[in-house]
């Protein structure tokens, strides 16, 4: 009762020679998308390598984890394949992808609160090295500002962070994060100010 | 003479886009001529060039390094026993060993007491679809009830439903071809909580449960507490397939997509039940 059993996605052979190589990286995200539901894996890493750095950023600050991002970001890409034969071609790649993203990193979001109690799970900072370069200086004192960013977009509520995120980093419209967060556009463009004035606040207040 | 100063939220509709085109340049007029606008809008604009910048350290490797990382885990998955997918998709907390425990404290004593109103519940289901073949998914009657003080209550349309209530499905009508399960509830904030399949962090992979064959109604083995649910009205829907389905779809999908309508469209010759409840934390 309640069993479980293997189910099987084997990719169908695909990947011609036409459709390796330089070739595709000129294609949109659609057009590869549609290569991929025919079991293309040269397409489908285009795509990966295209969105990669967006889709793990985007997961670290969707679940306030950086450290677990990249393993989050490869199962999106893995759900992404999974899924392939199921996309609508109508739909635009780039909006399916972050839905996608936004679901798996919210529930880590959620799943790591609960493991919050046993781990302890404050990532901790790449090493800086010491330089005198001005260039150098002003590199790290842009990446330690992104750093202070990210840590107080990660103490954000839930629901002021996901819509920030979504208005500015990913730019969906109102409309489009209505449907992605089920609530009213008044509801979250008020999330979105009140976003945006609390990192504001807390990033002027630790400005050295 | 200078007009007023904007009200931060207005500079923050602006940069939003959100003003309309007239006030957005009577606003960018009076920050061009005012220092302190000018200033405030700039630490605005910084800090949404900085949102939308790559956070650092978070790829750690280059973008095809990391695809090949991708690749390599596609290829090797027919092995992957210990992949953690469980615990990205799953939001229901499995609650097999104490479930195993109240199901053979119970077991015997609700379907006593519950029986009559089980068999009416039945017949209303399958009334519709009597004419279609003894194996066709339409015909399962299933249901769902929570376990209370050892006491089985079924669950329908309206009910209030506990956030660390025991749930438990029960099935009838399943001899001939195998079947299977997808169960989960949508809470009000859209959240899937699965109850069939219900799986742990180390769990096979994520498919619908193949239910047993039994011509009366039988409970299911696997009993499921909700973890963390949105209180508020909340969907429990059923859908029973003739093929073992991953449950992707129904993780992936908006919530508006979970509709019974909309899931008779995708799933056409299976059964779809959807169960309106109040989900109540307290």
């Amino acid at each position: 009762m309640g069993e479980l059993l293997p189910f099987s996605r084997e990719p169908r052979p695909a990947d011609t020679a036409a459709e390796s190589g330089g070739a595709l990286a000129v294609r949109s995200d659609e057009e590869l998308m549609a290569l991929v539901r025919g079991g293309s894996k040269a397409a489908f890493r285009v795509l990966v390598v295209r969105h990669a750095a967006k889709v793990v950023s985007f997961c670290a600050r969707i679940s306030g984890d950086r450290a677990a991002a990249r393993e989050i970001a490869q199962d999106v890409w893995l759900a992404v394949w999974d899924a392939r034969a199921r996309w609508e071609p109508r739909t635009r790649f780039a909006s399916y992808l972050y839905t996608v993203a936004f679901s798996r990193a919210r529930n880590h979001a959620r799943s790591r609160r609960r493991r919050a109690a046993v781990f302890s799970a404050a990532p901790l900072d790449a090493d800086l090295v010491p330089t005198s370069s001005a260039d150098e200086i002003e590199r790290l004192l842009e990446r330690e500002r992104r750093n202070r960013l990210f840590e107080a977009l990660r103490d954000l509520p839930d629901d002021l962070r996901e819509a920030v995120v979504l208005r500015f980093v990913e730019e969906l419209s109102y409309e489009e994060m209505e449907t992605v967060l089920r609530a009213k556009s008044s509801t979250l463009r008020s999330r979105v100010h009140h976003a945006l004035a609390r990192l504001k606040a807390r990033l002027g207040k630790e400005a050295p | 003479m200078t007009s007023p100063c904007p009200a931060h939220d207005t500079l923050v509709s602006l940069i939003d886009g959100e003003l309309a085109e007239t006030r957005a340049r009577a606003v960018r007029a009076h920050v061009e001529s005012c220092a302190r606008c000018r200033a405030a809008l700039g630490e605005l604009e910084a800090l949404v060039a900085d949102l939308r910048a790559p956070v650092p350290d978070a790829l750690g490797q280059s973008p095809e390094a990391f695809a090949d990382e991708v690749l390599a885990r596609l290829a090797s998955r027919p092995a992957r026993s210990s992949e953690r997918r469980s615990a990205l998709l799953g939001r229901a907390a499995p609650f097999l060993a104490a479930a195993a425990c109240v199901a053979l404290a119970v077991g015997v004593g609700w379907r006593a007491t519950s029986r009559r109103a089980a068999d009416a519940e039945f017949s209303a289901r399958g009334a519709a679809s009597l004419s279609a073949p003894d194996d066709d998914p339409r015909r399962t009657l299933v249901r769902f009830g929570r376990v209370r003080d050892g006491v089985f209550e079924p669950i329908l349309d309206g009910a209030h439903v506990r956030a660390d209530d025991i749930l438990v499905g029960e099935v009838g009508a399943t001899e001939g071809a195998q079947r299977y399960l997808l169960a989960f509830v949508v809470d009000a904030a859209g959240e899937r909580h699965w109850l069939y399949p219900a799986w742990e962090v180390g769990a096979p992979r994520p498919v619908a449960s193949a239910l047993p064959r039994t011509a009366s109604p039988r409970v299911l083995g696997t009993m499921v507490r909700l973890e963390d649910p949105a209180p508020g009205p909340a969907q429990l829907v059923a859908i029973v397939l003739r093929h073992a389905e991953s449950v992707d779809f129904v993780e992936q999908a908006p919530a508006s997509e979970l509709t019974r309508e909309r899931l008779a469209a995708r799933y056409p010759d299976a059964l779809i039940s959807v169960t309106r409840i109040v989900v109540e934390v307290r």
